[in-house]
């Protein structure tokens, strides 16, 4: 394939509901499980080949095409930024004004973001997770989440007198 | 692997569960039979009906997907324990392999509850269930409003846990320590306590090993009493969890002597020597002060026995410096000699004879020791056999402050320059010419030297170019005392502020001000994170926060504070500070002021 192809190619994708959705190269190039891909296949331009994606919904295919259009001219995060230090004040408002979603898209978009290989997207989601945990109790979480206390009153206890060395 | 989920989901939610989990598989067997793509391995997915008991097994997609025409062709992995389906693909080391994952959907197991079976009600969700997606649409569209509120209410009661999702627990491991890894090792204990799998997932050994980055600061904690009382009290945990995660240990262990470090009251131990006079240096290795004064000797003590172990008697005239490496004290005096010491005896082995004029400052690196002059020459001597290798000639005047780090000399005198020399042909490489007044201190970390100076700026140069990089500019006196870690620097001033630098960007990050601040001149200060120490002229010895700048408290505070008590040399590490204080006037005896933290 060549660099032409992808700034203005298109592709096909079947989302696992069946929808097919056309997709330009120059978007969904940032997923780069899709881009190796391409490479690996030779998918030529207005070629009728579909790339079947069995792990995510023509739903969720769509948001994320969504959120692709919109960065696809951003610098890209390199490998070595997952040494930096971890920050999550930094989430684009834009992409905070995306991801004001319920738990269920927000789940299936961090694991298609994991599936597509979209390191941007998979990082901001996880991001806006651990924003959603940060400075909550316990308690509070279980609310936020639906999550059921199931450690012993023993287990508990000991688990206190463990974080007891932290505080002041 | 269990979805959790379902098992918190109240006895009213079951049917409505019911129905997504047929829907469920409904899509998954249309799916597995739509792909040819798709290789299965067999799971069965177990549904228990609450009113016709009854139990489904359907195969479920495997969590491997080959792509269409792909050359390579991946392997299949078994899915046989909630281990290996949580297990995370590591994509990323072989960007070219597909293994695309099916994770979350996995055996669904929902539980009978105690439900009264109505058989009118079971009828009626029976003929919902047989209805097409629109017309089920349409059927709750014109249910829905003729609720009344408090049956709406309770649909709500039944739909939110329906929306909510356990990330942590249901995602693939690897994502859920993606998510905490972006959490603060403090929320990571808090958050710990929601549930056994947030406990698991939030003690996992590596997110640890990375929360532990700077482990330079962690090996003082490997050998603590710290450390030991929380392997001690954690023991039990074991029993639940499994092993310990070591790495959260040293996180508790150093956040408990940074708790002492803030609180501790316990009562400082202290070493009285010297008499009257000045303690102008101080080294510490492990068990081993040495402390330099005026009164022409240095002391070994030992913190351990809080004893003075040998008395390094010789010199004719004022210890002005010293350096200790833990086995060998090399000092110099007014009297122009260097002395060796041998720390185990306290023998003088060597006599380095040589310079004019007082020896202002020695730095000692392996076998070498490089010292400066008020005769305007820097002296290379080897330690083992007392010989001077190099003189450095260049400065015009006194030599006041030197730094060798084996590779470079660095020195800054009263001529106003600080030089960079090459201790093996001994030739000066650059002149670092910008001050506006006599150079009395210096911060070298192999790639930029920083100059402190009585004309209130600080400098930053690239050794290598010799260019100057930054002026630090803010304080309005001597900068006497700077500490640097990476690109923090502190800086300690006769104008009794401390200020925060960052020594990239050549910026001011914070000053160290407010009510609490010194009240005369700052004698020293040290760098050790989180925190910042600092004493004074004024008789104190002060803890700050080193992220935000705010004073802690007051680690030490003389008697005579305000009238002639004086701090003039501290020494901190993680766990312990000496402090070296004494008085002008003769208020306060000269001692030694040892508080250790790791209690």
């Amino acid at each position: 394939m060549t660099e032409a192809t992808l700034t203005s190619g298109q592709i096909k994708l079947e989302s696992s509901d069946g929808e097919t959705v056309t997709v330009p190269l120059n978007v969904i190039k940032l997923s780069a499980t899709i881009k190796t891909m391409i490479e690996d296949l030779g998918i030529e331009e207005d070629n009728d080949d579909v790339v079947p994606l069995p792990n995510v919904t023509h739903v969720i295919l769509n948001k994320v095409i969504f959120w692709c259009d919109h960065h696809k001219d951003d610098i890209q995060p390199s490998e070595d930024d997952d040494n930096k230090e971890k920050r999550v004040d930094d989430i684009d408002p834009w992409d905070k004004e995306f991801l004001k979603v319920d738990q269920g898209t927000l789940f299936e978009l961090i694991q298609a973001a994991n599936y597509l290989d979209i390191k941007g997207l998979l990082d901001v989601t996880c991001k806006t997770v651990a924003n959603m945990i940060r400075g909550k109790t316990p308690e509070e979480i279980r609310k936020t989440f639906n999550i059921k206390n199931d450690f012993t009153p023993e287990e508990e206890e000991q688990i206190r007198k463990e974080n007891a060395w932290c505080e002041e | 692997m269990k979805a959790k989920s379902t098992e918190f989901i109240s006895p009213r939610s079951e049917r409505f569960k019911n129905r997504q989990l047929r829907q469920e598989l409904a899509d998954l067997s249309k799916q597995a039979s739509d792909t040819s793509l798709i290789s299965c391995n067999d799971i069965d997915i177990k549904l228990e009906c609450p009113t016709t008991p009854c139990c489904i097994s359907t195969p479920i997609l495997s969590p491997c997907i080959k792509p269409a025409r792909s050359k390579r062709r991946d392997t299949c992995r078994g899915t046989d324990t909630p281990s290996q389906l949580g297990r995370a693909k590591k994509r990323r080391e072989d960007k070219r392999t597909f293994i695309p994952v099916i994770e979350a959907k996995t055996e669904l197991v929902v539980t009978r509850e105690e439900i009264k079976i109505i058989p009118e009600v079971e009828d009626w969700v029976r003929s919902f269930e047989q209805f097409s997606n629109s017309k089920q649409s349409l059927a709750l569209s014109m249910l829905v409003p003729r609720c009344q509120p408090v049956r709406i209410l309770e649909l709500v009661e039944l739909i939110n846990p329906q929306l909510c999702r356990d990330f942590i627990t249901n995602l693939p491991r690897e994502l859920s320590l993606k998510i905490l890894s972006y959490l603060a090792p403090e929320d990571l204990l808090i958050i710990s306590l929601t549930s056994r799998q947030w406990y698991i997932m939030c003690s996992d050994l590596l997110l640890w090993k990375n929360k532990c980055n700077y482990l330079s600061q962690y090996e003082a904690i490997t050998d603590s009493n710290a450390l030991r009382k929380v392997i001690s009290s954690t023991s039990k945990l074991s029993s639940h969890f499994g092993p310990q995660n070591k790495f959260k240990q040293l996180f508790l262990a150093k956040k408990s002597i940074q708790n002492n470090w803030r609180n501790s009251d316990k009562p400082p131990k202290i070493l009285k020597g010297h008499d009257d006079s000045v303690i102008t240096c101080l080294q510490v290795k492990k068990d081993l002060i040495v402390s330099g004064s005026d009164d022409n000797t240095l002391k070994l003590w030992s913190i351990s026995s809080l004893k003075c172990v040998h008395i390094l008697n010789g010199h004719t005239g004022g210890v002005w410096c010293s350096e200790f490496d833990g086995s060998i004290v090399v000092s110099g005096s007014t009297d122009r000699n260097l002395r060796v010491w041998d720390a185990r005896n306290g023998n003088c082995v060597h006599v380095l004879e040589g310079h004019t004029s007082t020896v202002r400052c020695v730095s000692l690196c392996g076998n070498t020791v490089v010292s400066g002059s008020r005769d305007s020459s820097i002296r290379i001597w080897n330690v083992k056999s007392g010989k001077c290798v190099h003189v450095l000639n260049g400065h015009t005047a006194a030599v006041r402050c030197v730094k060798y780090n084996g590779e470079f000399v660095v020195s800054g005198g009263y001529d106003w320059t600080v030089k960079v020399w090459s201790p093996k042909s001994a030739e000066c490489l650059h002149t670092l010419q910008g001050h506006a007044n006599r150079v009395y201190s210096l911060e070298f970390d192999g790639e930029h030297i920083i100059s402190g100076s009585l004309d209130t700026i600080i400098k930053v140069w690239d050794v290598r170019t010799g260019n100057l990089l930054h002026d630090l500019v803010g304080h309005r006196s001597l900068t006497s005392s700077m500490s640097l870690r990476d690109k923090i620097l502190v800086s300690g001033n006769a104008d009794s502020t401390v200020k925060i630098w960052d020594t990239g960007r050549g910026e001011l990050k914070l000053g160290l001000q407010g009510k609490d601040m010194h009240k005369s001149a700052v004698t020293c200060v040290q760098l050790v994170d989180p925190f910042i120490v600092t004493s004074s002229d004024d008789g104190t010895v002060k803890l700050w926060d080193l992220t935000t700048g705010e004073f802690v408290r007051n680690l030490i505070q003389l008697k005579s504070q305000g009238s002639g008590g004086v701090v003039w040399r501290i020494f901190a590490d993680q766990k312990r500070l000496v402090a070296a204080v004494g008085s002008r006037h003769g208020t306060e005896e000269t001692r030694l002021v040892i508080m250790d933290f790791d209690l």
